[in-house]
């Protein structure tokens, strides 16, 4: 389904790239967590794949196909059919991301309708209904709300219904659940994992957290310095990696009963 | 308890409310007993708004509780000030999350460090560089470093810029709120081992505030958990794992992503609910959320009782 060949990531006029050489090969309703320190270039990957680099970036090389055509040739008419509809992201606070005054009702409704014909009465109903798959309790609440009205959990939640809208190919979530308490933590990652079972999306899972990433990915990357240090199942990620530095990161993470410091 | 050692600091059933919106009352802290031992660790763990940086706070002598009181060294300091605040300030000190935020850009790291040396009159000015050096050393940093400015730092240097700064007055206690939250998992484990070294040298006492259990249980001699406000269960660091009891703290346990973890573990759907706002209210403050909870827990709130040597919950289960 996705497949990023060679690709590097250059901003502005450093000549150093961000990313480079990064290879992926993606598979329908794969789940792929690309983990790593900060600075490791793992975000400017997701964000070269959905076409929105900030700062100058650009791909100085390489390629991305997605369903088999190029993602660097396309014009804004093209990513305009691919974003939103066949590939969605969602990021670390999706209340961020929402317009402050205005409610979660009348963005949902605007999204809906600028990439599908429908009324606006239809388009509130398919709205309601995907924020109560996202076990959010009282859906019509929740539109008419405004994103400070909600917590954290309920933000994000509702980050993923819209981003799930339109049962995407390919979901990018970047850091999805850093700004989370555990429980809460523990519930989008239940609900991300229910989303590729319903509608068998792929998800490309940016995280520090390799607890998160280790949980829920088929195939784990291990990024430093804008290069891909380890990449491969998580068995042979965690019990043989073949990179010194992912075994010191592997060797960092704490665990509930592991190694002790007092 | 099994605690052999000097007692530094004790909370005595401390209460703390703020005003909160439609004429509610938030309960940050309530009835909160803690102890700090020289030369150990206290864990603090809750989800955010649970209350435990405003308990920081007070023991900090930055907020004062509404009810209960404050001993250091068997002292009441709850209502100390002026002058007297400022001595006692010396004896605890600090350690912030985010150590990009914590420094004055225009200070050079020397200045930084032996700021509050010079404001106790403990060094004159020509000592600075001196002095800052030495610290430097103390935490792991090339003596350069003293003329250097933060910005110039990584998130893992600035942060032992911090423990430098919190180390000079020589503290019994020091308090690190999320103090490696904000940093990389490798940087993380050299900070923590950093602390643990300087405990063992120094004897200090430390309470250190977190909400990555897995992190608190590993640091940490003992553990409180916290729940809107409440204690729920104290426990040793090395028995939460395996022997909490409380519900709240076996759901926290259940949350952590290891990497020791069995993957095939499905995860159990659980009812959210915004914390931090709530009214005074009688029966368990868990109890909305709570798994096992029976009729008793709508009425009464369940009181901190011992189950084990060292070992407090606070649960109508084990009551």
């Amino acid at each position: 389904m996705l497949n990023i060949q060679e690709m590097s990531v250059v901003y502005g006029e450093n000549p150093e790239p961000a990313v480079r050489d990064f290879c992926l090969s993606m598979k329908e309703g794969e789940i792929v967590g690309i983990v790593g320190e900060s600075g490791s270039g793992k975000t400017t990957v997701v964000r070269a794949v959905l076409g929105c680099l900030p700062g100058g970036g650009f791909i100085s090389q390489g390629d991305i196909l997605f369903e088999g055509s190029s993602l660097t040739r396309l014009d804004a008419e093209g990513w305009r059919s691919i974003r939103g509809t066949k590939m969605s992201m969602i990021f670390q606070d999706s209340g961020a991301t929402l317009n402050p005054v205005r409610k979660i009702g009348s963005q949902y409704v605007e999204y809906i309708r600028a990439h599908q014909n429908m009324t606006k009465k239809e388009a509130w109903k398919r709205g309601r209904e995907m924020l109560e798959r996202m076990s959010l309790p009282d859906g019509e609440h929740i539109m008419q709300s405004y994103a400070f009205q909600l917590s954290g959990g309920m933000r994000q939640r509702v980050g993923i219904a819209m981003a799930m809208t339109f049962q995407p190919r390919l979901l990018l979530a970047d850091e999805p659940t850093s700004a989370l308490d555990v429980t809460t933590q523990a519930q989008i990652v239940r609900q991300m994992l229910k989303m590729r079972e319903s509608y068998g999306t792929g998800i490309i899972l940016v995280t520090h957290n390799l607890g998160v990433a280790a949980y829920m990915a088929d195939t784990l990357v291990v990024m430093k310095e804008g290069r891909i240090v380890d990449m491969g199942d998580r068995a042979q990620i965690l019990h043989h990696p073949s990179s010194a530095y992912t075994r010191k990161l592997l060797d960092s993470v704490p665990s509930m009963g592991g190694e002790r410091f007092v | 308890m099994s605690e052999v050692g000097t007692r530094i600091l004790e909370a005595r059933h401390i209460t703390k409310r703020y005003p909160a919106p439609n004429r509610r009352t938030l309960l940050a802290c309530q009835d909160v007993s803690l102890d700090f031992y020289q030369g150990k660790t206290l864990g603090i763990v809750g989800e955010s708004g649970c209350g435990k940086s405003t308990l920081m706070r007070m023991v900090m002598s930055l907020e004062r509780p509404d009810e209960g009181r404050l001993f250091y060294r068997g002292k009441d300091i709850t209502d100390i000030k002026g002058e007297e605040l400022r001595r006692h300030r010396q004896k605890i000190q600090m350690v912030f999350q985010d150590p990009a935020e914590a420094f004055s850009p225009k200070m050079k790291v020397m200045d930084i460090i032996c700021e509050p040396l010079l404001n106790f009159k403990r060094i004159k000015g020509s000592e600075r560089e001196e002095t800052a050096r030495r610290y430097l050393e103390m935490v792991e940093l090339p003596g350069d470093f003293a003329r250097r400015y933060p910005h110039s730092m990584s998130g893992g240097q600035r942060q032992r810029v911090g423990i430098a700064r919190a180390l000079v007055l020589e503290p019994e206690l020091i308090v690190c709120d999320e103090a490696t939250s904000a940093l990389d998992v490798s940087v993380q484990k050299s900070i923590i081992e950093l602390l643990v070294r300087l405990q063992r040298e120094k004897g200090i006492a430390y309470g250190f505030v977190c909400h990555d259990m897995a992190l608190v249980q590993s640091l940490s001699h003992r553990v409180a958990v916290m729940y809107l406000g409440n204690i729920v269960e104290e426990l040793p660091g090395e028995e939460v794992a395996a022997g909490c009891l409380h519900p709240y703290t076996r759901t926290m346990v259940e949350a952590v992503f290891d990497l020791r973890m069995d993957f095939g573990k499905p995860i159990e759907p659980m009812e959210s609910v915004s914390a931090g706002q709530q009214d005074i209210y009688a029966g368990c403050p868990f109890r909305s959320r709570c798994p096992r909870r029976m009729e008793i827990c709508e009425s009464r709130r369940p009181a901190l009782k011992e189950v084990a040597s060292g070992h407090r919950v606070a649960c109508h289960l084990y009551a």
